[in-house]
This record gives structure tokens, C-alpha cells and sequence, in this order.
């Protein structure tokens, strides 16, 4: 080249001028390597001060001129040093797309100086003058635009990466400036492309591709195969570019998610639907980015859009076909919420002797016959295969003085891909309830029985030994109350709350195309019985309050069951007297033994007397409390709670004889209108 | 499978409605009259036929059902129905004497008591045949002889020999309205009531005077016909033990049915009413019937199946308790909202000695008999003023017996040879339960003791 040779003489013949400044074409000459970041005889870049130095004299006009246009060289280096730090995907792709951008940009700017630094020399071979004032004119555009991609780069600098860089970019686009705007808009074609590819593949094929940890959506990890749904991948806020919508966002989510679980967890491959489709050829064609997201309204949103409520769509349907959704709702219904009524009566008339004993005794296998037995006895037999399947027994770990009612339990565990994402079994909400409900009907049944028992015993044994009449009637009358109230209970939990709530629950999901849908209205429902028939936090003091009567219940029912043998044991003796004395004639010795007999049963009677006394006043105090706890807790913002009162004190049985009772009713009753 | 049920139906009267009543459930469970299911019902709607019926080894739907009489006409009529082969031959026991008991209970007690070794064969057998029998239910008529002298000589014996069964009856009581032609009505009717408050467990009372008013007044029949009536007393039956028959969360065995209507073990007397009632003639332009239509209907008297006169007593008659079973159409969240409009209205007058309710049972229908109307509903209630059914009988009794009339007939049975003890043992009875009824709409109940002279 003989550019470089000719400047050698121009400054030489400079020098032999007899001045220590140089001239303006010798600084010039330097200058165009300083504007390229490279060191020359003159200009030097200083590492340890950031900034070029002139190691030559210049004159006073130059001073000015040169140290402006150094920084162009500094700005260049800047960016220079960016995009080595960042190309070849060092810190990821995006960042590696915007060095690409600027190495662009860079690539134009060396053309000018090229085409400046022939003008230079065309100059000089001319004999015509090429001043610096001339290099700042030409300056004054790229200063701006270096400036402007100095400035980015700093934002740009430090740890960010992916999203959080397109999130930085993304502003510029709207600039007013039209050369910031134009480069940003590259940028964010250029960078987004691996975005681009990442959300298309994470649509398509439920996966992350993501080599540089740039995504908005990341894999937790150390996830098992029950936390899937709810924990295996997270949304990553700081990485969602700014010009995504949260929907946007969140329907991207959820399409991957699903198709995620549908390959993992379902081992289902069904075929694309259509938008998935197009994402899918958006992804192979590999050079569609982001921009459009810019503006409201884009394709790529409308297509997110739809390939989520598709996904949804399918997810639902195969967990609908495959795996039995609905059909396990209804067995969930039916077993751990006691819908089928005639099971549940089976399972108690079976497992009553068993489970009144001391737990421990027996063991899962003895238990699952009985529930085989009770299936086999009730129209559960008739039920589906694949509900009686999941239908199992737990037993609780038992301290060893629990008695079996504490320690039985029904298990519904669908495993798979309902249990990820529902968790029927995982969560305890059913099994919470099913010992509530089941409770419940235990109690139901003691008092059946006790009535039976009662009936009974008043028709045959009620002439013979005509002391117990007066105890009979009273326990009766402690028993019509009891039945009553937990008749009452029964009513509200199982009809005004499950029933109901369950109808809303199946007219919900069965209008349902999405997945969504349904796990809301799953969540709901589980939320409203648990809230209405007091079984959650909140209501603690009233599912306690209500606990006790059914402690009362069980408390009678020993006693009674007890005065009960003694009666008939009583009445046997008597009659077997009869028949002796017909047969023998008595003595006094028989008569003063019966005699004594006689008063000693009459003591126990006495006896059993003051403590049925004893126990229906507790309950009536124990009712009058969770009654006016009721009214109150309803008067809050449990609105459905008070109809639970009016159930039980229908008839005002309660409100007449309790004043403070009567106020809160009539209150509640006020408010209500 | 649990709360098995025998029936037995016993007389003219017990088997005619009987036999209506197992027309009725085989309609409503898709069984045809030859005991086989029919193509359309082999799904299965989460009905249980077990309650009623048993499967043969050959499938073929058998009801538990022993249908015993002492004369052959009506049995005959049964068995030369196109149902014939519906039942077990074995459990259609008819006397070999073939004459009746002459419309006279002591007849039909004695030979109860003769025939008691081949009936309870029968009973036996079945009873033996059910993997856990919850009770029996009778059907009869307590005014003429067989249904009510044997049946109630069934009633004292199926309590010794099984004590833990429930004894349900569905019992006849006879037309006020027209003269009889059995003229010791009143001595059957009395000695019935006796053994129905001493051995039954629960007894619903179907009043053929009122289901007659019902007939001619509601369905505007001129001269109903037993076939309209007793079309009345089938969907009575089958409603009432449609929870049993379609199980769902509660009321799905006997004891849980019926123990919160009979607070008061001797008090087991339960009144019907039924709505809305149509007849085949009127077409289905009834307007939109509610949940809360429906149970507002089923307080009105004149939709009670039971004649009694609430509205002229100066009794203060009122509910023990009430349990609508309600079919069709129905939100459960309606009911609740009906309870409280009705509760609010403050028109049902309930005993004041203990807590008592409107219980509303939700109930499936069969799928397989279409209706006319969206929501219907049985209430099975429990009222102080059946008693007015009792003390009519007293006082007819009371005429008879004074004039010492047709108590030939009696004399000439075993159990009155020596003297009428009997009838005025059950004359006590009844009386006793009467009393009982007026003291239960008194505050003092609770206090009250029944009369110890009587046993």
C-alpha cells in the first residue's frame, strides 16, 4: 500500500519545518486508528485511565478538536469490548445476537472511516487541504450514533442476560431518535430469534431448550413425580421480556405445562393442534424473532392464545377419556364423601364390632375383606371397575390406645397424572372430610341403634319390670333430642352443603372445555364444604363445639348399653322366677332374695337415672352454646352457617327456653331481610 | 345386602294392595311381570332392587313377598294375573278351608293361631333367605277378619320370634262415609289397633275415608273404584320407601327412615299426603311445581290421606314430626330457602315439649315411569290428630258394645268363650293411646305417665 508511506513524508516534511507541534494531517493519520481502537504512533489508548492520549505536542487549535474526536475511539471501544465479551454465545444467545447487531453497526462506521480515510489521502496526493475541522464535520454524526451505542452498551453491561436484555432493548424501539430506533428494532429481530425458538419448542414439545439459561421459564429442580404440576417448572419474572403481557406470559406457561404433563406424566403424544402446528413451523423455520410482540394484538399473541385453550383443551380431554376425571369425581363423592348411602350403612353394620375394640388388632388385609364385603352388600358392586379399584382402606398409625374408629379410614388414590395435578389423596382434603363425614354417620348409626334398642325394650320388658318405665322415657327423650339434632347436622352437612355444592360443582365442570376451569370449580367446591360444614381453621371452636355432642352420643350409648343388659337380665330373672315359683311354690328365703334383688336393680336404676339427667342437661348446655356460636359466627360473613340454627331450633324449641338464644336468633333473622 | 324387607300382605284388602304395590315397583325398577329385567333397565340407575326383591339362580327378580288369605278370591284373581309367575308359589298361602274368616277378627285370629305352624314356615324360609332382613311390612285392612284378626295374630308372634326386625305396617282403616257391610267393624277395627300399638314398630295409616273424599273430590271420580284407590295407596308405598329403593347420602335403611318420625316409641302412627295429584284423564298442563309448592301442598289438610278434622278441633293439634320425600326435578339448595319460607310463615304447629322439623328428603324417581309433573312429594308425618282415627273407633265400639250387639259372632270363638276381657283390654289400649296423643300437644308430655292399671 503506499498510503501509508506518503503520510510518513508529510509529517516528516512537517517536523523540518522546525515546529514540535504536528500537523494536522499527521494527528489526523493517527486518528483514524484511534477512531478503530487501535493504538498508533501518536495516540496511545492508556489502559489503566480508560482513554486514548496524544503522545505528541499539539498545538492549542488542535487540543480541542482531537480530544473531541478520541471519543470516538473510546466509544468504539466500548462497544468493541462488548461484543467480545459477548459473541459466540459467551453470555448466552441474546446477548450474543445484540454483539452480532452492534458488530453491524461497527461494520458501517468502519466503512466511513475507510471511505474518510481515502478522501484523506486523495487529499494529500492532491495537495489540497484536509484539516481537522473537516474530521469533525464528518465526526458529528457518528459521535451521536457511538455515543448513542455507548450508552446502550452500558445499560446492557454487567450480569444481565436473555429477557432481561431485550427487556432493556425493547424501549428504544419507540425512540424518537430514528438511528436508536432502527438499531434497536435490529437488536430485538436479531435477539429475540433464540427467545423465538425457545418459546416455540417449549409450546410444541413441552420442553425447555434453553443451553444458556436465558428463559422466562426455568425447571426446579430436584422435583418428584407428585409435585410436577404445581412445582417442577417456575416462571422467572426478571427474564420475561417487557413487551410480553402477563396473559401472554401465562398462557405460554401453562401450553408447555401441559404438554409437559402430557408426555411425562400421561405418556400421551397427541397429535398438534392447529396453532401448535404453526408454532411448530415457526420454530423449524428458525428465523422468526419477537418484534411483532411489540404491538398489541400480534399474531404470535393470538397464536399463544389458542395453543393454550387447545392444550387446555386436550390435557382435559385425555385426563377426561384415559384417565377417568369425571368418573373419579363421582367416586370421590361416593366414597369419601358417603354419597352412596347403603355402602356406607354396610361398612358401619360390618366394621362396628371390630372397631370398637382396641386398635392394632387387626390388620389392612382384614379390613380390606370387610370393605370387599360392604362393596359386595350395597350397590356399590354394581359400581364402575375403576372406581371400586381406587377404593382402598388406610389405617393410622396408632398409638395403640386409639380404639378403631381413630385409626380406619377410606382412601381414594388415583395416582398418576389426576393425583399430580389434583391431589385427591396427596392434599388430605378428602380424607379430612371422609372422618368428619364419617363421624358423623357413626353417630347417626349409635343412635339408630339406641332407638331400636329402646323400642324394643320398651315392648317387651316394659310391664315385667315396670321400675325401668321411667328411665326408658327419659333416655328416650335425651335419644329424640339427640337424633333430632344430629339428624339436623346430617340434613345441613350432607343435603344443603355437600348436594348442593356438588350439583354446582358437576353443572361447572361439565360446561368446562378447559382445565382450568375445572380445577377452579375442584378447588371451590373442596373449599365450600370444608368452609360451610365448619371444617377449617377458622371454625375450630365450632367443629370442637360440635364434637362434643357427638362425645355425648358415644358417652350415652355405654351407659345405656350397659342398663340395657342389666334390664334384661333383670327381666330374665324375673320370668325364670315365675316359671320356678309355678313350678317350686316359693319360700320365704326366694322371696326375701328377690326382694333383695329387686331393690338392688332399683338402685341401679336410680343410678343410671342421674346420670342420663346429668347427661342431657351437658348436652342441652352443649347444644345451646354451639346454637348461639352459630348464630354469631354467621352473623360475620358466614352467612349459611345460621341455616344449620334454624334447622335444629325449627320448631323455636330452643329460642323459648333461651333467651340470650331468642336475641341472636331474631337478629340474625332482622339482618337477613 | 342391608335393610332387606319382607312383606306380607294378608287378606282381601293386604292383597289387593299388595299387589298394586309390586305392579308399582316392578314399573319403577324395569322388572316385567315375569320377573325378568327388561332390555331397557339392564343398566341399572343406582336403583336397588334388593330391598324387595331376591334374584332367583335363573335371574329371574323374586319379590320377598308372602301373600297369605284365608279365602281364595282375590289370591286367585292374583294368580291367574298375567304376575303370576312374579312370585314364589311357595310363599302364596291359601287356607285349605277356603271359607274366610266371615269379616270377624276372632275368626281370623283363631285361625291364625291354626295355621300359625304353616305361615310361619313360610315367613321362616324367607326370613332365612336374606343376607340381613332389616323388618317386615304388612299390608292389611284392620276392619275385616282375616287382614286384621290373623294379621294380627302375625303381629304378636313376629315380635316374640324376631324380636330385632322392624315391623312396618301399611294398614287399611275403613270408609266413614258409607255404611259397611261388615257390621262388627268397629270390634275388628279395636282389637287391630290394639296389637298395631303394642307389636308394630310403625304403622301408616291409609284412610279409605279419605282417599275416597281424595278420589271424588281432588280427581272429580264419581264412584272410585278399589283399583283408583288402591293406585292411590301403591305410589304411597312406593314413595315412601323410594330412599330405600334408590340409595343416596341419607333415609337408605328402615330404622334411620323412621326412628325421627317416632320420637315417642308408642306414638308410631304416621299420616300420608300426597301431591299433586292427577288422574289419567287430566293432561299435563300443570304449571311449574316447586320444591317450595310442593312441601306448602303437603301442609294443606286436604292433601292428607288421613280424615281428620284439625281445623274444627279445640285440640291444639300439632306435628311430632314431618318427612317430606321429595322426586323430581329439584336444586337441594331450594330447600333449605322453602324450609326457612315456611319456617318464617310460622302456620305449622309442632309440639312445644321437644325439638321438631320439616325433614326433606331428595329422592330419585324411576326413570322407567314417566310423569306428568316435575317435582311431587310424599309426606309421611306424625300428628296428634290420627288420634281422631282412634277415638272414632272407641266410640263406635262404644255404641256397639252397649248395645251388647253381633257379640255372637266372638262368643263363639275360643278367646271370648268365657268372657269379652279382650275387647276391653283393648278397648284400654286404645284408649290409652289417645290419651297419650292429646297429652302430646300439651307442654307437659315430658312429665306425663301413661296409666299403670293397664298392661
Amino acid at each position: 500500500m503506499s498510503t501509508p508511506k506518503t503520510i510518513i513524508t508529510k509529517t516528516n516534511t512537517n517536523k523540518l519545518e522546525g515546529d514540535d507541534t504536528i500537523s494536522d494531517i499527521e494527528i489526523i493519520r493517527s486518528l483514524l486508528y484511534c477512531f478503530q481502537g487501535v493504538d498508533s504512533h501518536r495516540i496511545v489508548f492508556n489502559q489503566n485511565e480508560k482513554q486514548f492520549m496524544v503522545t505528541a505536542k499539539l498545538n492549542f487549535y488542535q487540543i480541542n478538536k482531537v480530544n473531541r474526536l478520541m471519543e470516538l475511539g473510546y466509544l468504539h471501544n466500548i462497544v468493541q469490548e462488548y461484543i467480545e465479551i459477548n459473541s459466540d454465545n459467551k453470555n448466552g444467545s441474546v446477548a450474543s445476537g445484540i454483539a452480532h447487531c452492534l458488530h453491524e453497526e461497527l461494520g458501517v462506521y468502519y466503512e466511513s472511516i475507510n471511505k474518510i480515510q481515502k478522501e484523506v489521502n486523495e487529499a494529500y496526493e492532491n495537495s489540497k487541504n484536509y484539516s481537522l475541522g473537516n474530521l469533525l464535520c464528518w465526526s458529528v454524526l457518528w459521535l451521536g450514533q457511538l455515543q448513542d451505542l455507548g450508552c446502550t452498551v452500558k445499560m446492557l453491561n454487567g450480569v444481565k442476560r436473555g429477557g432481561e436484555l431485550v427487556s432493556i432493548i425493547a424501549p428504544f424501539a419507540y425512540c424518537a431518535n430514528p438511528y436508536l430506533q432502527q438499531m434497536a428494532t435490529n437488536m430485538i429481530k436479531i435477539a429475540t430469534k433464540p427467545l423465538m425458538m425457545m418459546m416455540c419448542h417449549w409450546m410444541v414439545d413441552g420442553e425447555l431448550l434453553d443451553n444458556y439459561d436465558e428463559f422466562f421459564i426455568c425447571q426446579c429442580p430436584d422435583i418428584n413425580n407428585y409435585d410436577m404440576w404445581n412445582n417442577r417448572y417456575t416462571i422467572r419474572e426478571s427474564m420475561i421480556p417487557t413487551f410480553f403481557t402477563k396473559e401472554d406470559v401465562n398462557r405460554i406457561f401453562r401450553t408447555g405445562r401441559y404438554i409437559n404433563f402430557l408426555h411425562t406424566i400421561c405418556k400421551s403424544k397427541p397429535d398438534l393442534t392447529p396453532s401448535r402446528k404453526i408454532l411448530k413451523d415457526l420454530r423449524n423455520s428458525g428465523d422468526k424473532d419477537l418484534f411483532p410482540m411489540l404491538e398489541q394484538g400480534s399474531i404470535i399473541s393470538e397464536l399463544i392464545n389458542k395453543a393454550c385453550t387447545e392444550s387446555s383443551t386436550v390435557v382435559l380431554d385425555i385426563l377426561k377419556d384415559k384417565f377417568k376425571l369425571f368418573l373419579h369425581f363421582e367416586g370421590l363423592r361416593r366414597y369419601m364423601l358417603l354419597g352412596q348411602g347403603d355402602f356406607v350403612t354396610s361398612l358401619l353394620e360390618i366394621l362396628q364390632p371390630h372397631l370398637d375394640k382396641s386398635s392394632g388388632i387387626l390388620g389392612h388385609h382384614t379390613f380390606r375383606n370387610f370393605l370387599d364385603t360392604a362393596v359386595r352388600m350395597s350397590n356399590a358392586q354394581y359400581d364402575e371397575p375403576t372406581i371400586l379399584k381406587t377404593l382402598d382402606v388406610k389405617l393410622l398409625l396408632t398409638s395403640g390406645e386409639d380404639c378403631g374408629w381413630d385409626i380406619f379410614q377410606l382412601n381414594y388414590s388415583t395416582g398418576g397424572p389426576l393425583e399430580t395435578i389434583f391431589e385427591f389423596s396427596g392434599s388430605g382434603k378428602y380424607s379430612t372430610m371422609f372422618v368428619f363425614l364419617w363421624r358423623l354417620k357413626r353417630i347417626d348409626f349409635v343412635l339408630s341403634q339406641m332407638w331400636r334398642e329402646l323400642n324394643l325394650l320398651i315392648k317387651t320388658s316394659y310391664h315385667i319390670v315396670s321400675e325401668i318405665r321411667c328411665a326408658l322415657k327419659s333416655t328416650n327423650n335425651l335419644v329424640a333430642e339427640m337424633v333430632h339434632s344430629i339428624r339436623q347436622i346430617q340434613f345441613y352437612v350432607l343435603s344443603d352443603v355437600i348436594e348442593t355444592e356438588w350439583e354446582h360443582f358437576r353443572q361447572a365442570i361439565n360446561k368446562a372445555s378447559l382445565l382450568e376451569t375445572v380445577i377452579e370449580a375442584h378447588n371451590q367446591f373442596l373449599k365450600n364444604i370444608f368452609k360451610r360444614s365448619v371444617q377449617t381453621e377458622e371454625t375450630h371452636d365450632l367443629s370442637k363445639k360440635m364434637r362434643q355432642l357427638f362425645e355425648s352420643v358415644l358417652e350415652l350409648r355405654g351407659i345405656q348399653e350397659r342398663f340395657h343388659s342389666q334390664s334384661e337380665h333383670e327381666l330374665k330373672r324375673r320370668k325364670d322366677l315365675e316359671k320356678y315359683i309355678e313350678i317350686h311354690g316359693t319360700c320365704n328365703e326366694t322371696e326375701n332374695n328377690d326382694t333383695y334383688l329387686k331393690e338392688l336393680f332399683l338402685s341401679e336404676v336410680e343410678r343410671y337415672e342421674s346420670i342420663i339427667q346429668e347427661i342431657s342437661i351437658n348436652y342441652k348446655t352443649d347444644l345451646g352454646k354451639f346454637l348461639k356460636k352459630l348464630i354469631k359466627v354467621s352473623t360475620d360473613d358466614q352467612e349459611a352457617l345460621h341455616s344449620l340454627a334454624n334447622r335444629i331450633n325449627f320448631n323455636m324449641y330452643y329460642s323459648k327456653k333461651d333467651q340470650e338464644l331468642e336475641k341472636c336468633a331474631t337478629y340474625v333473622c332482622r339482618s337477613n331481610k | 345386602m342391608p335393610c332387606e324387607m319382607i312383606t306380607v300382605q294378608l287378606g282381601q284388602c293386604g292383597n289387593q294392595i299388595g299387589f298394586e304395590f309390586w305392579k308399582k315397583l316392578c314399573a319403577e325398577h324395569g322388572i316385567n311381570p315375569e320377573g325378568v329385567l327388561e332390555p331397557f333397565a339392564t343398566e341399572g340407575v343406582g336403583d336397588r332392587k334388593d330391598v324387595f326383591f331376591y334374584q332367583a339362580d335363573d335371574n329371574h327378580y323374586v319379590p320377598r313377598a308372602v301373600l297369605l288369605d284365608l279365602e281364595p278370591r282375590v289370591i286367585h284373581s292374583i294368580m291367574s294375573s298375567n304376575y303370576s309367575k312374579l312370585y314364589n308359589p311357595e310363599n302364596v298361602y291359601l287356607s285349605k278351608h277356603g271359607g274366610g274368616a266371615g269379616n270377624n277378627w276372632a275368626s281370623g285370629f283363631s285361625q291364625g293361631e291354626r295355621l300359625q305352624e304353616e305361615v310361619f314356615d313360610i315367613l321362616d324360609r324367607e326370613a332365612e333367605g336374606g343376607d340381613s332382613l332389616q323388618g317386615f311390612v304388612l299390608c292389611h285392612s284392620i276392619a275385616g277378619g282375616t287382614g286384621s284378626g290373623m294379621g294380627s295374630y302375625i303381629l304378636e308372634h313376629l315380635t316374640d320370634r324376631y324380636p330385632k326386625k322392624i315391623i312396618e305396617t301399611y294398614s287399611v282403616f275403613p270408609n266413614q262415609d258409607e255404611i259397611s257391610d261388615v257390621v262388627v267393624q268397629p270390634y275388628n277395627s279395636l282389637l287391630t289397633l290394639k296389637r298395631l300399638a303394642q307389636s308394630a314398630d310403625c304403622v301408616v295409616v291409609l284412610d279409605n275415608t279419605a282417599l275416597n273424599r281424595i278420589a271424588t273430590d281432588r280427581l272429580h271420580i264419581e264412584n272410585p273404584s278399589f283399583a283408583q284407590i288402591n293406585s292411590l295407596v301403591s305410589t304411597i308405598m312406593s314413595v315412601s320407601t323410594a330412599t330405600l329403593r334408590y340409595p343416596s347420602y341419607m333415609n337408605n335403611d328402615l330404622v334411620g327412615l323412621i326412628g325421627p318420625l317416632i320420637p315417642s316409641p308408642r306414638l308410631h302412627f304416621l299420616m300420608t299426603g300426597y301431591t299433586p295429584l292427577t288422574t289419567d284423564h287430566e293432561d299435563a298442563n300443570i304449571r311449574k311445581t316447586t320444591v317450595f309448592d310442593v312441601m306448602r301442598r303437603l301442609l294443606q289438610p286436604k292433601n292428607m290421606m288421613v280424615s281428620t278434622a284439625q281445623e274444627r278441633s279445640t285440640i291444639p293439634h300439632c306435628y311430632l314430626s314431618i318427612l317430606n320425600i321429595i322426586q323430581g326435578d329439584v336444586d337441594p339448595a331450594q330447600v333449605y330457602k322453602s324450609l326457612q319460607r315456611i319456617r318464617e310463615r310460622k302456620t305449622v304447629n309442632f309440639i312445644n315439649w321437644g325439638p321438631s322439623s320439616i325433614q326433606v328428603a331428595l329422592s330419585k324417581k324411576s326413570p322407567y315411569v314417566p310423569t306428568a309433573h316435575r317435582v311431587s312429594g310424599l309426606m309421611l308425618a306424625n300428628h296428634t290428630s290420627i288420634s281422631q282415627l282412634f277415638q272414632r273407633v272407641l266410640d263406635q265400639y262404644d255404641k256397639l258394645r252397649h248395645r251388647e250387639a253381633f257379640l255372637d259372632q266372638f262368643r263363639k270363638q275360643n278367646m271370648f268363650k268365657d268372657d269379652l276381657c279382650e275387647m276391653d283390654d283393648s278397648r284400654a289400649v286404645v284408649q290409652n293411646l289417645v290419651d297419650e296423643y292429646l297429652e302430646a300437644t300439651k307442654d307437659t308430655y315430658l312429665q306425663w305417665q301413661p296409666n299403670n292399671s293397664i298392661n
